[in-house]
């Protein structure tokens, strides 16, 4: 048996999508919709414009919230708060190591929950909604005293532990959403021609629920960045980027915060245009 | 692909339970254990010091009623905000979604990207930027002043609505996302076809889109429905005195008034009603499973 | 961690300091805080006295020898001068890991109580509680007492707080930095001045008020109002409080319960009225001369942020060496500079002038006779007393 025709399957799938337009319909319905994008788009940009206008902001005090004149100064010195620096990278770090981990254990949930009707799959089911419904406050406390049980400092390793537990029911959902639907014979035919179970998962099913995973991991991301009461109790004396923020925010609003902002919203942006660049160039080719 | 088409195969009666084991074993030890703890400080009195309270466990049933009739306003208000939350949510999200997932073609991902940046930017900075926008002296209030559209308190800031807003704003991308993830795998010829059968547009979202978009309409409107109910930050900032939710109340049982069994028990309560109304809705949906 | 690494004092700063655009506070002369906290009765500091035994063990016994080795301070943000830090990191040699993770203080303490409770190590050899934080830690047997040959400037802490009654001769908790609780108003909001706990309640100002969510700093002055007394508070004076304040959030008049978030409110004029701390005010003015920050006449209270070192210490005699380099006169003056609230040492004025003489004539950092006689500080208060308190006015601002 040879898996002549697992190739042309795995090619199939892989192949570069053809744009999904939709032929002809209703014009004005049409540009109804567009329009209607376009404003949700603006209205999650509203603040953010604000943020990045108030980065040029030049206070005489230590608060940033009246505006005062225009400046450079503070794009001159966007690190000049180094525990506001050390606290974001702590964050970026935490963020990343922790949506890595959990888009592997709630994706394969996720997969088990889909392909088929085991027993307890709807104890399950329902298992995983309960994280997302506990409240932080308690449940910090909870796991704070959890961790002195087992005699674990407070740092970096409970954060990522703790971020992981709430990060796994989003990751589950997501990619549960996408994969309803999931033409489950595509694995049966690759299977026919040879392919072992594991390479149809890589090869076969895998890539068809990437945007699910895209999705989830940008969603857990977002979390895990902004988390803020979970993370107070299980921190220790770790700073992460809410921690700092909220408790800055107190005493002070730097314009440098929104400066570093506005560099990781540009610094992504250009990613995201150079990866829609490099995307075109190799449909065209 | 079209249909769910599913497969006859005989599977492995044991892949489910390896793939699930990681993930439950993760959440058995870092979910369930400090649940139950929660559980049992739930049903406990608790005596002695004020700070370092011994807690007895007591099955006191009478916690539950007092959280519920001590703080039945704050629960309903709690619900009714997430409510309109996850409506307003689902009614901005939905083209959106639809535009990104049929009509942006090779901009797909630039736009998901742009859709998902403003929350790198962290809740607070986001919150004072709105609280900057829709000051009381702003143009964007005196303008609705102006045209009558505010009722009487003539504000926009500390009233239920901000607090709304505030929600509506920070959970919006939750149902965005697996919108778009579900609406993305619809085959655009079911589209066309669909638009050959029925023949206005209306019809054709009822009879096919919306069908097939379920799956992100329902994990939308948990992932957003659930943390809005639970949510205490945004009436923080936002919020008037009026405008407390059970969030706020149980953070306040908690650290202040430090009546830890309360605030446990009004835990357990929130998390009750939320699974309730989820297996609820999730039945009323017409599919069988939730996640 | 990495240890925070700061760079000598920042231009901007010393501009801004020479450019005179913001008010500075004055020192506090002395007198009124001293009749403040005398009261007490005996019996809280019998109860203070036996708990202060029970100090715990150091975990590296250090005898003999200067201080070395690394200092964990656990600190609120923004409460430190540029390159205060790295100077005393060259003067004593000892490394400061300095954190600004303390910011509020009862989400700090049911962070801490547990690994406090267990004797474990939190992380911080050196903490900076409110007083009523403090008192609470002392009483729980969490703190080390700190030893006067460790910190000889312990001498050039103004006389009422060395004597506070709250640690009479500061034996385990070190002041750090103090500060008016009070009034600020937006003047363009108001139309006038606020002199009255009265104004409060003007249904001009309907919607435009808010409170501080803390029961002390949000009671003390209210309670004052009424003829009651912050040094020896009752429950009946602090329900009578409690009950005028329940009364005007029925009204509408209190538009939110703050923590430290009323600044963008009252510098947007969202509020026209709201209760402060004077350090705040001092900030927002340079940016908006329409805020004032005033006492009200019947009376405030003020707060004072403490240096500890909990028993589960790594390094006692570090500890030490810091509080006493920032009780050096000059040394202090810096910290002022930069965080702007009252000093709580004595005779400030000659070292406030030396940096910049608006510094000492700001009568929010050096404030004169009279707003002094008007401020209190709270008593120490017992658990009992605490749990009622708090559970009184939460009732009032959890709804």
């Amino acid at each position: 048996m040879t898996s002549q025709g697992l190739p042309a399957v795995i090619e199939a799938v892989e192949a570069p999508r053809t744009p999904k337009t939709v032929k002809g319909g209703r014009k004005w319905g049409d540009l109804l919709l567009r329009i209607a994008a376009g404003l949700v788009l603006l209205y999650l940009f509203v603040p953010i414009f604000v943020i990045i206008l108030f980065s040029f902001n030049h206070p005489a005090g230590k608060f940033n919230y009246s505006w005062q004149g225009f400046t450079l100064d503070n794009w001159a010195h966007p690190f000049k708060y180094p525990a506001l620096t050390e606290a974001l990278k702590l964050s970026l770090n935490v963020a990343a190591v922790s949506t890595a981990i959990a888009l592997v254990l709630g994706t394969l949930v996720a997969i088990a929950l889909v392909r088929q009707r085991f027993r307890g799959s709807t104890a399950v089911d329902t298992f995983l909604v309960l994280p997302l419904t506990a409240p932080e406050v308690v449940m910090g406390a909870a796991l704070l005293t959890l961790f002195l049980d087992f005699n674990w400092a407070a740092g970096y390793t409970t954060i990522v532990v703790a971020h992981i537990a709430f990060e796994i029911s989003f990751i589950a959902m997501t990619v549960r959403a996408r994969m309803r639907g999931f033409d489950w014979t595509l694995e049966d035919a690759s299977m026919d021609l040879g392919a072992s179970p594991t390479r149809t998962f890589f090869k076969v099913t895998l890539p068809l629920i990437v945007p699910g995973i895209v999705a989830a991991a940008m969603l857990s991301f977002a979390l895990s960045l902004d988390d803020f009461i979970i993370t107070y109790f299980v921190s220790g004396s770790t700073v992460t980027y809410p921690l700092y923020v909220n408790a800055a925010v107190k005493a002070a609003v730097p314009p440098q915060i929104n400066v570093l902002a506005t560099a990781i919203l540009v610094i992504s942006l250009i990613l995201l245009a150079a990866g829609t660049l490099y995307r075109r160039k190799r449909i065209d080719v | 692909m079209a249909g769910a088409a599913t497969s006859n195969r005989q599977r492995s009666k044991f892949a489910p339970y390896l793939m699930i084991l990681p993930a439950l074993a993760y959440l058995g030890i870092f979910f369930v254990v400090p649940f139950f703890s929660l559980a049992r400080t739930s049903l406990s009195s608790s005596g002695g010091s004020v700070f370092l309270p011994t807690l007895t466990f007591s099955w006191e049933f009478g916690n539950y009623f007092d959280a519920f009739s001590h703080f039945r306003d704050q629960i309903i208000r709690s619900f009714s905000y997430a409510l309109v939350a996850t409506l307003v949510c689902l009614l901005l999200a939905f083209p959106l979604a639809y535009v990104i997932a049929f009509k942006a073609g090779r901009y797909k991902n630039l736009i998901l990207g742009l859709v998902i940046l403003p929350f790198f930017v962290t809740f607070l900075i986001r919150t004072i930027a709105w609280k900057t926008i829709l000051a009381d002296d702003g143009w964007v209030v005196s303008a609705l002043n102006a045209i009558g559209l505010l009722p009487s308190e003539g504000r926009l800031l500390s009233t239920s609505w901000a607090v709304i807003g505030g929600l509506i704003y920070n959970w919006i991308i939750f149902m965005i996302l697996p919108l778009y993830v579900s609406l993305e795998k619809i085959d655009p010829r079911l589209l066309e076809a669909s638009k050959d059968l029925y023949s206005t547009a209306p019809r054709s979202f009822r009879k096919v889109i919306l069908p097939l978009a379920m799956p992100g309409v329902l994990a939308g409107s948990m992932l957003v429905f659930i943390p809005a109910s639970g949510d205490f930050i945004n009436a923080d900032y936002l919020g008037s005195t009026q405008t407390t939710m059970i969030g706020n109340v149980i953070q306040k049982q908690f650290l202040v008034v430090k009546d830890y069994p309360a605030a446990a028990a009004l835990s357990l309560v929130l998390m009750s009603i939320i699974l309730v109304g989820v297996l609820l809705y999730t039945r009323a949906l017409g599919t069988e499973d939730l996640v | 961690m990495p240890s925070k690494n700061f760079e000598a004092i920042d231009p901007q700063l010393a501009a801004r300091l020479a450019a005179n655009r913001t008010s500075r506070r004055r020192f506090i002369g002395g007198g009124a805080a001293a009749a403040a906290g005398l009261a007490l009765g005996g019996t809280f500091l019998a109860a203070c006295g036996s708990d202060s035994g029970q100090s715990g063990q150091t975990t590296t016994p250090q005898d003999s020898g200067p201080a070395s080795g690394t200092l964990r301070i656990s600190n609120w943000p923004l409460y430190m001068a540029d390159g205060f830090v790295a100077d005393f990191q060259k003067a004593s040699g000892i490394t400061v890991d300095y954190k600004e993770d303390f910011n509020d203080n009862e989400q700090w303490f049911a962070k801490v109580k547990e690994p406090l409770a267990r004797k474990q190590d939190i992380g911080a050899d050196l903490a900076v509680p409110t007083t009523f934080m403090m008192i609470r830690l002392h009483q729980l047997g969490w703190l080390n007492d700190i030893s006067d040959s460790g910190v000889p400037n312990k001498k050039n802490i103004r006389p009422d707080l060395l004597e506070a009654s709250v640690d009479p001769g500061r034996k385990y908790s070190a002041p750090y930095m103090s500060g008016l609780v009070g009034l600020a108003y937006n003047k363009a909001a108001t139309g006038r001045d606020i002199k009255t706990i009265d104004d409060m309640w003007d249904p001009a100002f309907k919607g435009k008020v808010s409170m501080f969510s803390d029961t002390q700093d949000g009671l003390g002055m209210i309670m004052m109002s009424q003829g009651g007394s912050v040094e020896k508070p009752t429950t009946e004076s602090v329900q009578k409080a409690v009950d005028l304040v329940k009364e005007q959030k029925d009204k509408g008049q209190i538009r939110r319960f703050t923590g430290n978030d009323y600044a963008d409110d009252l510098a947007a004029g969202n509020i026209a009225v709201a209760q402060a701390y004077s350090g705040d005010v001092v900030q927002l003015q340079a940016d908006n001369p329409d805020l004032h920050f005033i006492v009200p006449e019947s009376g405030g209270t003020t707060f004072v942020d403490t240096m500890v070192i909990p028993y589960t210490t790594q390094n006692q005699k570090a500890a030490e060496a810091w509080m006493d380099y920032v009780y050096d006169r000059a040394n202090y003056a810096k910290l002022i500079a930069f965080v702007q609230y009252v000093p709580v040492l004595s005779d400030m004025t000659d070292e406030l002038n030396k940096i910049d003489p608006d510094l000492a004539s700001n009568p929010l950092v050096n404030p004169p006779k009279e707003t002094l006689d008007k401020v209190k500080g709270w008593a120490a208060l017992d658990d009992q007393q605490t749990q009622e308190f708090n559970t009184a006015y939460a009732a009032v601002t959890g709804d």
